[in-house]
């Protein structure tokens, strides 16, 4: 009988997912949302990400207008944002995202031009920041 | 000896034959593993069989644009799986400003995962299934603070913008219902904010102050003759936090055939009535409800074998306020009401008082808990009612304890002791031209235990890993984890738009987190079942008092089952009357069958 003999096998476990852990209104007109997400790669290696989404009011709904990843690579950052996912956000943490990563995301919502190298590394050093805070 | 030696070399090599057989056989096995699920990477050349968005109402569209993202019938790559997730979460995203509204003021918690399996053990078939498993909870801000659940009966989102628009601006409630003396009836149960239509009438700038619900009711009896009927309209400035006073304003149009002891009642009304609504801070005042109207109706019915008919005015006063005590919900109310019936010389101007307290609590941990609802009763009259107004005894289609505190099905004045083995207003005094009148005075007392089997359920929230490492987190802990979130971002918001300090604002969002959304929340994750079938037993105790004929005490008890799934709920049983002696040949098979958000 094949099916008494056979045993499990793989490659390495990755079960993907995502998590909304916050959505914050900072001014009238605009909202960001912060989520947290377990990507796989090909080979199944984890990939822990911060996702920041900016929306602003156009008309009666809210639309994305831009959205920022922050890909977590230190083991340190992995665990805060592991951390995050069990324990929730700290409130030192919501208020590091309103008043250090929305500030630099909003122009980029106002404009609707892309961040440039040196940009996009300021908002991640201020996301890094945020989980960390 | 040839012939032997030729035998013997045929019977070894069907030997050989037979262990090579086995040995392929054995070879087969071993290529034949089972590779577990969310271990498939992309080398291992599987090919996308299937993927599943499990959800309500899924758009085609989207489950289009998933399948082409991860590749329905190409080779198989894990990375492309959390881009999927996003798509759907986005879809999900878009659907939260196209609410009922009933759900305008609401919170949300969003968990998305996914299972990738082969599709067979045979190794000669490579293909994959992608389930992609969206959790979605919503709870309602405003109806938190009622002794109501504020949360759809299922984890799955609604995707609703498939939702017809009808379901979205009716918000229907429809069921099944059972009474000795009503009879077999249906009801729908309709509401809609005429300022904020779902899909059809949200205009641009509408905000969450305002809400203009027009709601109908009715309910017809398969036997007999009865009915109700209403239609509201109310203008709500809804309370969404403790700094708040909110107030509604009222009409209500009703028109109905009742039963009244052994007769027939018609009553049509018009109330005109206002209220104030709020969150207290105490513990066994989490939420009230102060009410005051006026009351013009026309009243048709046959005491003593003679037709009356008779326009009467009344005033009304009521307050209602829900409390969480020592882990349970409570709820105290108090009625006052005078009436003036005119045109008969008859029929003096009387004044009736009652008040309700009710308790309900889950005993024991986990999602098999032993429910425990107690009923407590009574009300006085000062004059002369006439027979309408006057205390009977009997079964009642409305639930004091979890209907919302808002609602007008609140209004009402109660009709006397609930006795479940009764009719509707069947239990009263025996008299003259075989004809039964009411009491002045009444007690009452229920009890309903429900009983938990726990092969019988299935938890809301199922108890699933979702990461091992770097620590270990279940679906559970996740959504529980967002009670943090929920305290540190109102504490952002009041201090950054409310003005208050950051030692205020702290203090308030923990209170705000503590009565509303943790309790909420663990019920959630904990207790909540997907469905669950749940024995119950019933005990009723009532006694109505008129002080020209004396007291009547009945006693009753009885047996049933409940079964919730998902939005579905039905409830039957049998209570049989255990006193008095006149009524134990009364019992009443009880059902309600009742289903509601539809999205």
């Amino acid at each position: 009988m094949p099916s008494t003999t056979s045993i499990t096998t793989g490659g390495k476990k990755c079960k993907p997912f995502l998590l909304r852990v916050m959505i914050f209104s900072p001014e009238s007109g605009y909202k960001f949302t912060i989520e947290i997400q377990k990507a796989c790669s090909s080979q199944n290696e984890p990939v822990w990400k911060l996702l920041f989404d900016l929306y602003k009011k156009i008309g009666a709904d809210f639309q994305e207008v831009v959205s920022v990843e922050f890909v977590a690579g230190d083991p340190n950052d992995i665990d805060k944002i592991a951390a995050v996912t069990e324990d929730g956000m700290k409130r030192s943490q919501v208020r590091s995202f309103r008043d250090d990563v929305y500030p630099l995301v909003k122009p980029f919502g106002d404009s609707g031009q892309k961040p440039n190298n040196d940009q996009k590394k300021m908002i991640d050093d201020s996301m890094k920041k945020a989980i960390n805070a | 000896m040839n012939l032997y030696m030729l035998f013997m070399i045929f019977k070894n090599s069907r030997l050989i034959i037979l262990l090579l057989a086995c040995n392929l056989l054995l070879i087969n096995n071993m290529f034949c593993q089972k590779v577990a699920c969310n271990t498939i990477t992309a080398d291992m050349n599987f090919t996308v069989s299937s993927v599943k968005i499990i959800g309500r109402w899924v758009p085609k569209e989207l489950q289009a644009k998933v399948e082409q993202l991860i590749g329905v019938g190409q080779p198989f790559d894990p990375s492309k799986v959390g881009l999927a997730e996003e798509i759907v979460r986005s879809e999900i995203i878009e659907s939260d400003g196209k609410f009922a509204i009933r759900l305008l003021g609401s919170t949300s918690v969003l968990f998305i995962t996914s299972d990738i399996c082969p599709v067979s053990d045979s190794s000669e078939l490579k293909e994959v299934q992608v389930v992609i498993h969206p959790y979605y909870l919503r709870i309602d801000l405003y109806n938190i603070g009622n002794n109501i659940l504020p949360i759809p009966r299922t984890a799955k989102p609604t995707f609703y913008k498939q939702v017809p628009s009808l379901l979205l601006a009716t918000a229907p409630y429809i069921g099944l219902m059972n009474d000795r003396r009503f009879g077999t009836s249906a009801f729908i149960k309709t509401t809609t904010d005429l300022l904020h239509i779902p899909g059809i009438y949200n205009p641009s700038g509408s905000s969450k102050k305002l809400r203009l619900d027009f709601d109908i009711d009715f309910s017809k009896s398969f036997n007999n003759s009865f009915y109700n009927s209403s239609g509201l309209l109310q203008l709500i400035h809804p309370v969404y936090a403790d700094l708040t006073i909110g107030w509604l304003l009222g009409i209500i149009y009703a028109k109905n055939l009742l039963s009244l002891n052994i007769n027939d009642y018609n009553r049509e009304s018009t109330k005109m009535f206002a209220a104030i609504h709020g969150n207290g801070k105490k513990s066994f005042l989490s939420k009230y409800m102060i009410s005051a109207g006026v009351e013009f109706s026309q009243n048709n019915y046959t005491p003593l074998n003679n037709k009356i008919q008779n326009p009467e005015t009344g005033y009304e006063f009521s307050a209602l306020i829900d409390g969480r005590v020592a882990k349970g919900l409570s709820r105290m109310g108090i009625w006052f009401n005078a009436g003036i019936p005119k045109n008969n010389i008859n029929l003096k101007s009387y004044q009736r008082i009652a008040g309700k307290a009710g308790y309900a609590v889950s005993i024991g941990r986990g999602h098999n808990n032993v429910d425990v609802e107690t009923t407590l009763g009574s009300g006085y009259t000062w004059g002369t009612p006439p027979t309408y107004s006057e205390y009977f005894a009997g079964n009642t289609a409305s639930d004091f304890l979890y209907v919302p505190l808002n609602s007008f099905s609140n209004m009402p004045f109660p009709e006397g002791p609930v006795i479940r083995s009764l009719g509707e207003r069947e239990g009263g005094f025996s008299s003259a031209f075989n004809s039964v009148s009411g009491g002045t005075l009444y007690l009452g007392l229920n009890l309903n235990f429900s009983i938990p089997v726990s092969k019988w359920s299935s938890p809301l929230i199922p108890d699933i890993v979702i990461q091992d490492e770097p620590r270990r987190i279940t679906i559970r802990s996740a959504i529980k984890g967002q009670v943090t979130t929920a305290k540190s971002f109102i504490a952002n918001d009041l201090a950054l738009n409310g003005g208050l300090s950051d030692d205020e604002a702290d203090a308030a969002a923990e209170r705000i987190v503590d009565k509303d959304i943790k309790p909420t929340i663990n019920y959630l994750a904990d207790r909540a079942n997907i469905y669950s079938i749940k024995p119950l037993l019933f005990f009723d105790f009532g006694e109505i008092n008129k002080p020209s004929v004396g007291d009547k005490i009945w006693a009753a008890s009885g047996a049933g089952l409940q079964l919730n799934i998902v939005n579905a709920k039905l409830e039957i049983g049998y209570v049989q009357t255990l006193f008095p002696k006149s009524d134990v040949s009364k019992g009443n098979f009880l059902m309600r069958f009742s289903v509601q958000n539809f999205y």
